[in-house]
């Protein structure tokens, strides 16, 4: 048996409900001051507010949808409205105008932002789980198990995971954003993530306190658990983040040439504008082309900025 | 020296090794159905077998995969499934997409650490602020949007670069017409010997600014090396006589790489300033300044040399990432590189093909990879140190 922190609250005779209350508060504390760093750094805050805003976005679209607009006329995909020649610029009954086919861009441009979520979320749990695992194991057990693992990485490390989900895509035309965004996720974690979170986790295990920990007769499971893994969650919450960055552009990069486009999101808006731009003989659709891609980037932003605020929470060295 | 590169080659062909299997499996298990399934729909049974056949798909998976790696060892990618070399038509490819790479990476590399260093030296400010804004903007920019942008404003309104790029058609073959009628060169040819120039005048520089160093104890100052290097190449293109041609390609290739350029040059700049904020809290850094050097020596010798360090091990993870942006620029301005050839093959289901240009761009990273070790050996100490250590390297003085 090992004496952690649960024993001893044992020890002085608390109940269930007590020792959780005097955990919760420890944890509240100890991330009171990791959130004084982070508020520090204006622009996490921007990061902050800007995925508020995506959030609202995603679910004012269903509710929109149910009380003021007409799915006839404002279906993300279907919809038509028969009352104004398309492509229509920006009015007061289309806030961005309509798209070549007479769909409403802003309806669209909404829709696409709760895929996108689901998409960059999975990719950054499974970065995170993947990576920490790969990270925490090779520098646990080194030897032979880092060999091998570390040969994985540097192969996964040659991987473009956009092509490969471009190839992908090309052969499941049915996969939605889950699919994508594990698939994503599995080459994140397996390559670059996965060789961070390493050099990170041996600096860590190079601590006084594993040491102790293991001379103390922790096990292997207890030491990884107890002691290797919390300190890495600041960084691998930030390679989380920054995976959805990338997730996010690889998978608009996907529908971007046309080859998934079973589901929205705001790269196969910018591939429908532009495909239409030639045949039906307009010109650049500005109003469409603008939105999506300005929603990408600060989608993405959003998440950078976030994970740099993160970071300096992350590196104490930074805390001036 | 040889010890540590035999290492890094053998670990670089496991890496690789593994890759291409993987590669091969996906590619042959995931994807459902093959080229005779998917696009001999008229053929009777016995002749798409014929096909299977030649074709060598009827075979069970793990000897496709030895013929496969059999045939690869000989040197030879396959046969694409409409019958042409698969090795032939990448080499053809392969020029124009690393003339593109290897310009725009030096070149982003160059801008981005400058700026990163610049800027966290100087501070918050009104200057600073504006480049970190904008290389935040670049970084998170949706890549064909950004080049449909360039395209749209530097060819179509401003008319700087030829129109060829954004017609439909291959700017390399008009040129290649052009070229025929003056010269026997092929533009592919050409881009082979404007690359080793390009490379040669790197390598002359880097080894005069040792020389200098040696021999003065000076360095050569950044805008002489910026003025120069341009200036040897372009100076050697008219010393083989091949100087106006050359010319007209960088003219046709300016736009691919300023995109490309735009595309890197964020994720350098950032990593570059962040690293930098954090080292100019070191110690060492006062230790210099106690010392009474001159703030640019502190600033370049001291600081921005132990920064610059994790910006390289960064561009190693993103190789394979800037070689998509590549594939995403060709797209947009029709440069008849790798990336074109690539989503061409895709979309016939030209299963070697893809295999192949996956591979070339694994050989690509993993030899950039190679290269940029032996450059952190060149600039981190610890690593020089570690690899004595480890008996790789003799103690040589660099």
């Amino acid at each position: 048996m090992t004496i952690g922190d649960t024993e001893r609250l044992d020890y002085i005779g608390l109940g269930g409900w007590q020792r959780f209350s005097i955990r919760a508060r420890l944890i509240l504390r100890r991330s009171k001051g990791a959130w004084e760093v982070f508020a520090r750094n204006r622009l996490a805050l921007l990061g902050l507010v800007l995925l508020g805003i995506f959030a609202v976005m995603a679910v004012s679209h269903p509710i929109l949808l149910r009380t003021v607009w007409p799915s006839g006329v404002y279906d993300p995909v279907t919809g038509y409205d028969f009352k104004t020649m398309h492509p229509a610029l920006p009015s007061s009954r289309h806030l961005l105008g309509t798209d070549s086919l007479g769909r409403d861009v802003l309806s669209r441009l909404l829709a696409a932002t709760t895929p996108t979520f689901v998409l960059g979320l999975t990719a950054a749990l499974i970065t995170a789980i993947v990576g920490a695992a790969m990270g925490a194991a090779s520098a646990y057990y080194g030897g032979m198990v880092d060999a091998v693992l570390t040969h994985i990485s540097d192969a996964f490390l040659l991987l473009p995971a956009p092509i490969f989900m471009v190839i992908v895509g090309v052969a499941f035309k049915e996969f939605g954003p889950v699919k994508l965004g594990a698939i994503y996720g599995l080459i994140a974690g397996l390559g670059g993530t996965a060789v961070v979170l390493r050099s990170y986790a041996l600096t860590v295990m190079a601590k006084p306190y594993v040491e102790a920990a293991r001379i103390a007769g922790g096990g292997s499971g207890h030491i990884i658990v107890r002691h290797l893994l919390p300190p890495m969650i600041p960084l691998t919450s930030m390679m989380m983040l920054l995976s959805v960055t990338g997730a996010v552009v690889a998978d608009a990069f996907v529908s971007f040439f046309g080859l998934t486009r079973l589901y929205l999101n705001w790269g196969t808006i910018i591939y429908t504008s532009q495909a239409y731009m030639g045949t039906l003989g307009g010109g650049i659709e500005w109003h469409v082309l603008l939105p999506p891609s300005i929603a990408l980037s600060l989608f993405s932003a959003a998440f950078y900025l976030i994970a740099r605020g993160l970071h300096e929470v992350a590196d104490p060295r930074l805390r001036v | 020296m040889i010890r540590f590169l035999v290492k890094r080659t053998l670990r670089a062909l496991i890496a690789l090794y593994l890759f291409i299997t993987f590669v091969f499996f996906f590619t042959q298990l995931v994807i459902p159905g093959d080229f005779t399934t998917q696009f001999a729909m008229g053929m009777n049974r016995a002749a798409r077998e014929a096909l299977q056949k030649e074709l060598g798909l009827d075979l069970p998976i793990w000897q496709q995969y030895l013929n496969w790696l059999h045939r690869l060892l000989a040197g030879s990618l396959g046969t694409s499934f409409y019958g042409y070399s698969v090795t032939a038509s990448m080499k053809a490819v392969l020029p124009p997409t690393l003339l593109i790479f290897l310009t725009g990476t030096v070149i982003a590399f160059f801008i981005g650490q400058w700026l990163g260093k610049w800027t966290a030296w100087r501070g918050p400010g009104p200057v600073s602020g504006a480049s970190t804004f904008s290389a935040i903007a670049l970084y998170t920019s949706f890549p064909p949007w950004l080049a449909f942008l360039m395209v749209y404003f530097f060819v179509r309104r401003f008319e700087l670069f030829p129109s060829a790029l954004f017609l439909y058609q291959n700017p390399l073959a008009q040129f290649r017409q052009r070229l025929s009628e003056s010269s026997d060169l092929l533009p592919n040819t050409l881009i082979t010997y404007m690359l080793l120039t390009m490379v040669a005048a790197l390598l002359v520089l880097v080894i005069g600014d040792r020389v200098l160093q040696r021999l003065w104890r000076r360095r050569l100052p950044l805008p002489v090396s910026v003025i120069l290097l341009p200036a040897l190449a372009v100076g050697s293109w008219f010393a083989f006589g091949f100087g106006a041609p050359a010319l007209q390609i960088m003219h046709l290739a300016g736009l691919p790489i300023l995109t490309f350029v735009l595309l890197s040059l964020g994720e350098t700049m950032l990593i570059m300033q962040t690293t930098m904020k954090d080292t100019l809290g070191e110690e060492y850094i006062r230790v210099a300044r106690a010392k009474g050097l001159p703030e640019h020596m502190v600033r370049d010798k001291h600081a921005a040399r132990n920064a610059v360090i994790p910006v390289f091990s960064r561009l190693v993870v993103s190789l394979p990432y800037l070689l998509t942006g590549i594939v995403i620029i060709e797209r947009a301005v029709n440069w008849p590189g790798m990336g074109e050839a690539m989503l061409l093959a895709l979309y016939n289901k030209d299963t070697p093909v893809v295999m192949g240009a996956l591979l070339i761009i694994g050989a690509i990273s993993s030899l950039a990879r190679l290269v940029l070790d032996v450059v952190q050996l060149y600039i981190d100490p610890r690593m020089r140190d570690r690899a004595i250590r480890m008996g790789d390297l003799g103690p040589v003085k660099f």
